[in-house]
């Protein structure tokens, strides 16, 4: 039996205006099952301004700061801990490039091109390296055991080497 | 799509829970193949597309619809629209869409897509606007005396505050605006947001839901005043009256209510946009003829064919030749196009705008498939888009754009994104207007296209066979 590949996990957004919608949701999720990605944990929120402005704290003075928090606070939205090998480039590959509008021009067939609306409300988030993962892991789910899961990484990596 | 009959219960209200209620089959929609066996022939239909489908369907409403092209109203927001009908014996705003903030007012939510009526009898429905989340239906009582009489009379909480039961005087039609759905940022101008949310429950940063699903009455800070123009932004509102005041409400963070240099804040009641309005700093300007927005910015167009633009202006919509993050302030546009062409509407999108011209010539500026060529997707200063000729109405969404020329044939260019909203039968991007084949068509009737609302994921228009 081949070994299992090591997995990596990342953290995902479905955002407001996303959620909005039931049926775009609900086709969002078919992809990523269709990716082969592994839903780890799952729950959906709805921020206070502190909570929006906690999280994109290091974006304040910024002059897109105000209508981020704006818009992560206009409604419910999904997130997501995602599995699979190298999930952090995966996700990012597949909701595409930063700015819907161009997405559809230049990366139609991402999810940003598909279901995001406009540069603010484009509808998706993905951790962009390892750390900001495992930040980002850690704020929108501090009960996860994100320490055993990395415990239980190395070990399998450990009896594969052997 | 089968025959379904709409029996509702819906409810006008006002603001002080005043309510009438009343339930009865309203209106009906059937499907392209009923079309052809009817007796609606020659006469207008309501045709959609988009929402992921390359096909198209028509609504028909067999007691209504014949009776008054012209107070047919359509509007289309970013997953729901709403289709005003108004005949001789009922009237009402039909709705289809997604439903979860209650944006197709029949006083309820729901996360499934579906049918809804509004009972407007008794009203003209002069406009209907979606926002992504919100919608607006502008009306006028038939018969103003009999209307605010009955107000009167079936509200059985009568108090010595009638003021909203005082006829308007004698001569002078007196609009109302209701609105519904969506109000997290105050998009509704009913007082309510997240933001005032907060602040109710006692100052603590606390996050809540804020939606109306019933239609309600929005109040101008000046009662005298009758809205003319309602447009919606994706989350925002602005509002025309008749005195050429601009009022504007919802999202602010990019400049969309152009409130001033310092104000990027939300606004959960009708605010007066100061520097275009005649009884703030507009005075010196005329009046304005006309708003266009359906995304984050808003093109308006003075009776002296000057052009202002206030927003989101990031991709250099604004007509300036430069990109600017967002203008705050209305900001005056010196006439983009040639000197001898005269602005006669405007349309503003999402990452560009629109003009037309008296010459019946249509302009484009910004980004996006924009009409022009497949390797032109972002300028600066606005550009004619060739083979658009005689047009005489433009409309914008926030991907795509339509054009309506005088004989009636209707022209679409944009992205797609695998929604159909293009009309023309396939998931693709279009980078030069194509015309959109009505499906009347087919039977070799001819189709005029009278009016089209592009919303995010599809589109309607009213069509006349012949």
């Amino acid at each position: 039996m081949p070994p299992r590949p090591l997995t990596q996990l990342t953290l995902a957004l479905l955002k407001p205006d996303l959620t909005a919608n039931s049926i775009k949701v609900n086709k969002v999720f078919s992809h990523i099952q269709q990716n082969d990605f592994n839903i780890v944990a799952h729950k959906t929120l709805l921020w206070s301004k502190s909570d929006a402005e906690a999280f994109y704290g290091e974006h304040r003075g910024k002059f897109f700061f105000e209508r981020l928090c704006g818009y992560m606070t206009s409604g419910h939205f999904h997130a997501l801990i995602l599995e699979k090998p190298d999930a952090i480039l995966g996700w990012r590959a597949l909701i595409g490039p930063t700015h819907p509008p161009r997405a559809r021009i230049n990366a139609p067939d991402t999810l940003r091109s598909l279901y995001g609306m406009t540069d603010t409300r484009n509808s998706f988030h993905g951790s962009d390296a390892v750390d900001t993962a495992t930040k980002e892991i850690r704020f929108f789910f501090p009960e996860f055991d994100l320490e055993k899961w990395q415990k239980d990484q190395k070990d399998q990596k450990d009896q594969q080497k052997q | 799509m089968t025959l379904a009959r709409i029996l509702l219960r819906s409810t006008l209200r006002s603001r002080n829970g005043h309510c009438t209620a009343t339930t009865r089959p309203l209106l009906a929609c059937c499907s392209s193949s009923q079309f052809h066996s009817s007796a609606f022939l020659e006469k207008a239909s309501v045709v959609e597309w988009g929402y992921g489908s390359k096909e198209m369907n028509i609504f028909e409403s067999d007691s209504v619809i014949p009776q008054g092209l012209n107070k047919t109203q359509i509007a289309a927001g970013a997953s729901h629209r709403l289709i005003a009908l108004s005949g001789e014996s009922e009237s009402g705003v039909l709705g289809e869409g997604m439903n979860h903030s209650g944006q197709l007012g029949n006083g309820t939510r729901g996360d499934t897509s579906t049918f809804s009526a509004i009972d407007t009898s008794g009203m003209d429905v002069l406009a209907v606007a979606c926002g992504r989340e919100h919608s607006m239906v502008l009306m006028r009582p038939q018969d103003e005396e009999a209307f605010y009489l009955s107000e009167t009379l079936g509200n059985e909480e009568v108090s010595a505050d009638t003021d909203s039961a005082v006829p308007p005087q004698a001569g002078v039609s007196k609009t109302l605006l209701f609105g519904f759905g969506n109000s997290m940022y105050g998009q509704l101008g009913l007082g309510g947001s997240k933001d005032t949310l907060a602040k109710e429950l006692a100052g603590q940063q606390v996050a809540g839901f804020v939606f109306e699903p019933s239609p309600t009455a929005i109040e101008l800070p000046d009662p005298e005043e009758n809205v003319v123009q309602v447009q919606c932004g994706l989350d925002h509102t602005i509002i025309r009256t008749n005195q050429g005041n601009l009022y504007s409400m919802g999202w602010g963070a990019d400049g969309q209510l152009g409130l001033g240099p310092e104000s990027s804040s939300d606004r959960a009641v009708p605010t007066l946009i100061e520097r275009l309005s005649w009884k703030g700093r507009g005075k010196d300007l005329g009046h304005v003829k006309e708003i266009s927005s359906s995304t984050d910015f808003t093109l308006a167009l003075m009776e002296n064919h000057q052009l202002w633009i206030w927003g989101n202006a990031e991709y250099g919509q604004c007509m300036v030749n430069k990109k600017i993050d967002r203008i705050l302030e209305p900001m005056h546009i010196p006439h983009p196009i040639p000197s001898s062409e005269t602005i006669a509407s405007v349309a503003a999108g999402g990452t560009f705008g629109l003009l037309l011209t008296q010459s019946g010539k249509v302009y484009t500026c910004g980004y996006g498939a924009l009409g022009l060529r497949r390797d032109k997707n972002q300028i600066l200063m606005p550009e004619q888009i060739a083979g658009l000729e005689g047009v005489r109405k433009i409309v914008a969404s926030t991907d795509y754009a339509a054009a309506i020329t005088d004989k009636g044939d209707l022209y679409t260019w944009g992205t797609d994104g695998k929604t159909g909203r293009l009309g023309h039968g396939d998931f693709e991007h279009c980078f030069e207007p194509r015309r959109v084949k009505m499906p009347q068509e087919k039977d070799g009737h001819k189709a005029i296209v009278h009016d089209v609302a592009l919303g995010q994921d599809g589109a309607l228009a009213i069509v006349e066979t012949k």
